[in-house]
């Protein structure tokens, strides 16, 4: 078992966390997790100051980077939130954000989320596997044609096309059930062996 | 019958430590199971392997706790291999947690004789997502002005000659997905599309399935998912490590889920029978 | 003017210049697009921070109410306390952060995840039940990625991890690519009504 003090602090917090699935909700586990918020919300602070500091405030003031006022202006802004009078000062700021997100969004998506992907699915239907991929995301876009009621389309015989793609959407589903499944046991495993190694010095695995 | 019935009333609790206990003993005293290694892992693997001596290669560490047993391991096996084959490492993370995870992994450079600012640099976080990815990848020295560890940038040596991303043979991102600030969605367009740099992933086994699209549109150049990823990885460099060791746990873990998905199917179709016999 | 008009204004501006920039080779339009996507992430680190102290408002309310469970927010606070003393005085690098962040923050966050695979146990005898045909191929599909992804597959068969691989890759594929296209549509329709002002969700609020 063993002898440092970080890993017998480490090892009682993930206990005093797996009490709550296997216990209930008591008064040790919900000082663990306001503990757990309160130094990621400390971290998230002192990240951002760090960014300010060395992407703002040393520029500004060492080199003279007077272009870096308005972004620090808009930065600051945001700090309107929290008065009543000028809180709607915090909008051109969020507005500024917004927009850029927005606008790069729009135009990588267009790509990346869409004509590629339609292109990518432009395959030569000389396998199986091709042909299934085709099949798949033809019948399963016709699934979410929400702008009509596509039985007005695919009635009688067609209504078989969107009940294809969803057998191919529910394979999608349970292909992340499982890989779900997986990444969490992943995360629990981290956590025992670090009970069963590092702690108790059971396990030699490295 | 009876016993379907009780596994229905079991107390969720007692699979919760049946769990744990499954995990534990292969942890204590490991199967040492056979794995194969599957073609994504090899296709990741050859990208890395094309590689020339001197390529310049950002990772994002792109992940906070909790990920970190997936994503760890990828990321020492990357790292290894990329010493293997002379290039620079540039780390850096979209969200703020990632730097201190960076900072954990690149401790094996250490060991494997790197010096810090030659041939490798901790560029710490941007802010931003999307924005803040468009950002550098356009004007790397407008973003990146210091490293995490405060160092100005022009003292850095390897950051001589880096202006956008244009000036990276590779751009990897070891993603978490939604909840990160930058998400593989997001690298892919700012990246792919927007710079046309060649991009990898190593995500969350949560995040595979979605992903694979943009591994098969050729968006992505390479992709690993998850802690078997990690352990096929660890298989191609030859230096079985930490993802292979847990690799007998999931096995372990899914025998007792999957033989769980059965009675309760089970259950489910005794129930059934009962039913339609009692409404007879 | 300063409430809405002028937000809207920025926000359709701003907007439009990103997506223009992208097809268009005006110098002088192009030099402000990279001049603003620039800013972003000196002002977004602002929000990281303005973000932290939302929570610092709800606990502080809760601490001087005397709500219950007060004394929670007292410790978190005491928490956020020593973290951004630390941090800010002596760096990330600095021992005591680094125990704080390794043995508190990352036990915590990574059991609080990794308890979701109990629930996941849990609910595969009580909720994964092959009822119809849709939820018989979505178990089926589960159970053979499941059994594909970890070596126990391939003791059972050899042909495991290449049916499941086979799985991720085609008719997973396949269906993943339909989520990805129709949530793109819906992205990019969302992103168009943002810079048309006809989604002000970003605006609402601080009256």
């Amino acid at each position: 078992m063993s002898t440092s003090f970080d890993t017998w602090v480490a090892a009682l917090i993930t206990l005093a966390m797996f009490s709550l699935a296997i216990y209930k909700e008591n008064p040790v586990y919900r000082l663990a997790e306001h503990a757990f918020i309160g130094i990621g919300a400390g971290h998230a602070i002192v990240t951002g100051v760090q960014v300010i500091q060395t992407s703002g405030i040393n520029p500004l003031l060492k080199n003279a980077e007077y272009r870096l006022l308005i972004p620090m202006f808009f930065g600051i802004l945001l700090f309107a939130r929290y008065s009543k009078s000028y809180a709607y000062l915090s909008r051109l700021s969020m507005s500024l954000i917004v927009a850029t997100g927005a606008g790069l969004g729009l135009r990588g998506a267009v790509q990346a989320q869409f004509l590629n992907q339609i292109s990518a699915t432009f395959l030569p239907l000389n396998s199986i596997n091709n042909i299934l991929i085709v099949v798949g995301f033809v019948t399963g876009l016709t699934y979410f044609i929400f702008s009509t009621r596509y039985t007005r389309y695919l009635n009688g015989k067609l209504s078989v096309v969107p009940r294809i793609g969803r057998c191919f959407l529910m394979i999608a589903f349970g292909a992340s059930f499982g890989n779900a499944s997986m990444g969490f046991l992943s995360m629990l495993i981290g956590r025992v062996l670090f009970l069963v190694r590092d702690w108790l010095g059971l396990s030699s695995l490295r | 019958m009876e016993v379907l019935e009780r596994i229905k009333s079991i107390n969720p609790r007692i699979i919760y430590v049946l769990i744990l206990v499954v995990i534990a003993i292969p942890l204590i005293k490991p199967f040492g199971l056979p794995m194969m290694v599957m073609q994504p892992s090899k296709d990741f693997y050859d990208v890395v392997e094309s590689l020339k001596p001197g390529a310049r290669v950002m990772i994002s560490w792109d992940y906070g706790a909790g990920s970190d047993v997936e994503l760890d391991p990828i990321a020492k096996s990357l790292l290894i291999h990329l010493v293997k084959k002379g290039a620079k490492i540039y780390a850096t993370s979209s969200i703020p947690d990632g730097p201190m995870f960076a900072e954990r992994s690149l401790k094996v450079l250490e060991s494997l004789n790197q010096q810090y600012g030659s041939d490798y640099v901790n560029l710490g976080f941007f802010a931003g997502g999307e924005s803040g990815i468009a950002a550098w990848a356009e004007n790397f020295e407008s973003v990146f002005r210091t490293d995490w560890r405060k160092t100005p940038a022009a003292q850095i040596p390897m950051m001589e000659g880096i202006k956008s991303a244009k000036d990276f043979d590779l751009i990897v991102t070891l993603n978490t997905g939604p909840g990160g600030y930058g998400t593989p969605d997001v690298w892919v367009r700012q990246i792919y599309v927007a710079k046309n740099v060649p991009l990898a992933m190593g995500v969350t086994a949560i995040m595979g399935p979605q992903t694979m699209p943009y591994l098969q549109s050729h968006q992505i150049a390479g992709l690993l998912v998850g802690l078997r990823s990690a352990a096929e990885y660890e298989a191609l460099l030859r230096a079985p490590g930490i993802a292979t060791a847990q690799m007998d746990a999931q096995s372990a873990a899914h025998t007792v889920i999957l033989i769980l998905i059965i009675l309760g199917n089970l259950g489910h179709l005794a129930d059934k029978k009962h039913r339609r016999k009692t409404s007879k | 003017m300063l409430k809405r008009t002028l937000p809207l204004a920025i926000t359709f501006i701003v907007g439009i210049l990103m997506v223009l920039d992208y097809f268009v080779k005006i110098p002088s339009l192009n030099t402000s697009a990279a001049s603003i996507r620039g800013w972003m992430p000196l002002v977004t680190s602002f929000a990281v921070i303005t973000g932290t102290l939302n929570l610092v408002a709800v606990h502080s309310d809760r601490i001087r109410h005397r709500r219950p469970g007060w004394y929670n927010s007292a410790a978190l606070f005491l928490f956020l306390a020593v973290t951004v003393i630390i941090g800010l005085s002596k760096g990330t690098t600095a021992p005591l952060y680094r125990f704080l962040y390794d043995k508190i923050l990352i036990p915590c966050g990574s059991t609080m995840a990794g308890m979701t695979a109990f629930f996941i146990a849990s609910a595969s005898y009580r909720a994964f039940r092959a009822t119809n045909a849709d939820s018989t191929l979505l178990l089926i599909s589960a159970a053979l990625v499941m059994l594909g992804r970890v070596p126990i597959g391939e003791f059972v068969s050899n042909e495991m991890p290449s049916v499941a691989q086979w799985i991720m890759d085609v008719p997973n594929m396949a269906g993943q690519r339909v989520f990805l296209v129709c949530s793109g549509i819906g992205f990019m329709s969302q992103c168009l009504r943002i810079i048309v002002g006809l989604n002000r969700a970003h605006l609402s609020g601080n009256e």
